[in-house]
């Protein structure tokens, strides 16, 4: 076996995928049995050893090897969560694909074609727009409009750093490459402004692609501009860290206090979700070693609770279903359960305590060193408004009669639940576990540049 | 015909960023979706003319065949909407209209040619031909614009490729890479079909919602 079989295998699998994709059980076989198998492939391949294909370094090194079991495990998660709702057949073979094509962007050595093929695995889950309701085909389109305007910045960015070092007294070419990475990143990581694109998307029905987005998505951009900091220093600097800090903030802020006015539960766990996406950029690019452990403790626990509120909504609409056909049990039991797991999903995503969205808030903070109160309140306003908009959401959700046609497979989504919820909680329980989880080499940052 | 080509893709030549301008200006204005994929279609075939002198064997091929991977992906698309159109006629099916009137997205055409003109008189772009600035600026800028105006996916994914014609000319002049070619041509494949995959969803929609409301 060698490292690019991680990414033809899911290639292949996807093709295969989208031609049967009118057969379901094939398609949620063999889309888990790909991501399986990548898991496999990925912890038996030796580490730090080069190959070549298609004349490229593949390598792959502890820090890979953990992000990619990461993106596999999501993925089969998310499709197991699919193939209860009736988006499993628009869903699979993009995300599968998309997994494939993102293996790529993790292994290749070089870091200017891991960035042209990032925007290619992220045009593949546009396919993965379900017809219904129609606010995700706007967000789908908004997204495409999007995510392939700032594939120009990076090869510029590059080809100036190359001038500086051939004339290391034009200052000027390095800091203006360095400021040139901050708008695909903040367009990639769909930071504010951009930050309603997913929310649009998500809006009215289980939200997969945009959990896709938000569990697998974020973590490449997030290692890709780690791994660009920790190859060419000198794009590490302080200017380029206080852009994308402030732009964690505001996107914080904004998308919590927008939670409030979300009318459906996808869209508040929407908010809330980039809401923790901000807070935790804002620990990656704190400038020390414990605000990035405490970002990427915080993103560990953002995608675990991503994960329990999307399958507590897939489980909401199959339980409503259920509860339709059959009213002999007058206590919708599916339906508390499946609500409580939401609610427990959304509240760890906005900081509450003690799960663990409060716990990389904490260590985030200590990191931030902020000697006034306004970073305090900015967070607490962000977290007020998830939590008012989780109320409104929760409610309506009782109340709603929700239609799904999707099978006996629903059934399956409440063992899952039970144990994503028992992830969270020990997330939140074992905080020093959890980042111990993390590679050293990802918890490396070089020193601030000079520029 | 080599010849031909050859005489014609040289960026002296005006007719060619003539029918360029026009084309994007087609495909900004019209709301028809089918006679803005026609003018796509003549746009790319031109910037794919005017690449032909610059560019190696190689990468005129991986051109042309991105150019017919699109062309065929949009025509069967095209295809399966008529057909589904002609099987159950609704109103519905027509893809959200736009929000805003010919007239306002010609003079945002104007306005486009006017920035792309001014871009190559003011700013010293430090291309060989201000022809080729001009062209680099009118893509760009118009891609910019059908994006901006665009009320459907498949508009999006048309100005997404346009925006993407302009700086593969830049690239073109910066010493290509065969592998980032193809990936480029790969991913406008890609583009193509999340484009038009958007515009079934929406005519998929519109007619859920058709019926819905008839229930």
């Amino acid at each position: 076996m060698r490292p690019y079989w991680l990414s033809t295998l899911p290639l292949a699998a996807a093709a295969v995928i989208y031609i049967g994709r009118r057969q379901r059980i094939l398609v949620i076989g063999l889309g888990l049995a790909t991501i399986l198998t990548c898991v496999d492939i990925s912890l038996e391949l030796p580490l730090d050893e080069v190959t070549f294909f298609l004349g490229q370094q593949w390598t792959l090194d502890q820090g890979a090897q953990a992000l990619l079991v990461l993106v596999y495990v999501t993925t089969a998660i998310l499709l197991a969560i699919a193939a209860t709702t009736e988006q499993v057949e628009s869903f699979c073979a993009p995300a599968v694909a998309s997994a494939g094509l993102l293996s790529a962007v993790i292994l290749l050595h070089s870091l200017l074609l891991s960035f042209v093929l990032l925007p290619m695995a992220l045009v593949v889950l546009v396919l993965a727009a379900y017809p219904s309701p129609p606010s995700a085909v706007r967000g789908a389109s908004r997204f495409l409009a999007w995510i392939t305007l700032p594939i120009l910045c990076l090869p510029v960015a590059f080809e100036l750093l190359e001038r500086f070092a051939l004339l290391p007294d034009e200052l000027a070419w390095a800091s203006l490459a360095a400021l040139l990475v901050v708008p695909p990143m903040i367009i990639w990581l769909t930071l504010f402004p951009f930050h309603g694109i997913t929310r649009l998307w998500a809006e009215g029905a289980p939200p997969l692609a945009p959990a896709f987005l938000w569990v697998v998505k974020d973590w490449v951009v997030i290692w890709l501009l780690l791994a660009l900091w920790r190859r060419t220093p000198a794009l590490y600097t302080e200017s380029a860290i206080a852009i994308l800090g402030i732009a964690g903030l505001v996107t914080a802020v904004v998308s919590g206090i927008l939670a409030l006015v979300q009318s459906s539960p996808s869209a508040v766990l929407a908010c809330a979700a980039m809401s923790e996406l901000g807070i935790a950029l804002q620990g990656v690019t704190a400038g020390s070693v414990n605000g990035l452990e405490g970002g990427l403790f915080l993103l560990i626990s953002r995608s675990a609770a991503v994960l329990l509120a999307s399958s507590a909504l897939a489980a909401i609409h199959g339980s409503a279903a259920r509860e339709t056909e059959s009213s002999a049990n007058p206590f919708r039991w599916r339906r508390l359960v499946a609500l409580v797991a939401f609610a427990v999903g959304v509240l760890a995503l906005a900081g509450m305590p003690p799960l663990g969205g409060f716990v990389g808030r904490r260590h985030i903070y200590a990191a931030l060193r902020a000697e006034e109160p306004y970073l305090f309140l900015a967070w607490l306003s962000a977290s007020a408004g998830i939590v008012l908009g989780l109320v409104r959401a929760v409610l309506s959700l009782w109340n709603t009669k929700v239609q799904s046609s999707s099978g006996r497979a629903r059934d399956l989504l409440f063992p899952l639940l039970v144990c994503l919820l028992v992830l969270c909680v020990w997330i939140a329980l074992h905080p020093q576990a959890t980042v111990s989880l993390i590679p050293g080499s990802l918890r490396h940052l070089p020193p601030l540049s000079p520029l | 015909m080599l010849p031909t080509l050859l005489s014609l893709s040289s960026f002296h030549a005006p007719q060619l960023v003539a029918g360029l301008v026009v084309c994007g200006a087609v495909l900004l204005i019209v709301s028809d979706h089918r006679l803005a994929i026609l003018a796509f279609f003549v746009q790319r075939l031109i910037v794919v003319t005017l690449l032909w002198a610059i560019i190696e064997a190689p990468l005129r091929v991986m051109n042309i065949i991105a150019l017919a991977a699109i062309a065929l992906v949009c025509h069967i698309t095209e295809w399966r909407l008529r057909r589904a159109e002609i099987r159950e006629p609704l109103h519905a099916h027509q893809a959200r209209p736009s929000l805003t009137s010919p007239l306002f997205r010609a003079l945002a055409a104007a306005l486009g040619l006017l920035v792309a003109y001014g871009l190559v008189q003011t700013c010293n772009l430090a291309l060989p031909l201000p022809m080729v600035a001009f062209t680099v600026g009118w893509l760009v800028v118009n891609g910019l614009l059908i994006l901006s105006l665009a009320g459907s996916g498949l508009r999006t994914g048309l100005g997404v490729l346009t925006f993407a014609d302009g700086c593969r000319i830049l690239y073109a002049l910066w010493q290509p890479s065969l592998l980032v070619w193809g990936l480029w041509s790969v991913c406008d494949v890609l583009v193509a079909l999340a484009a038009c995959h958007l515009r079934s969803a929406e005519v998929a929609a519109a007619g859920n919602k058709s019926t819905g409301g008839r229930e």
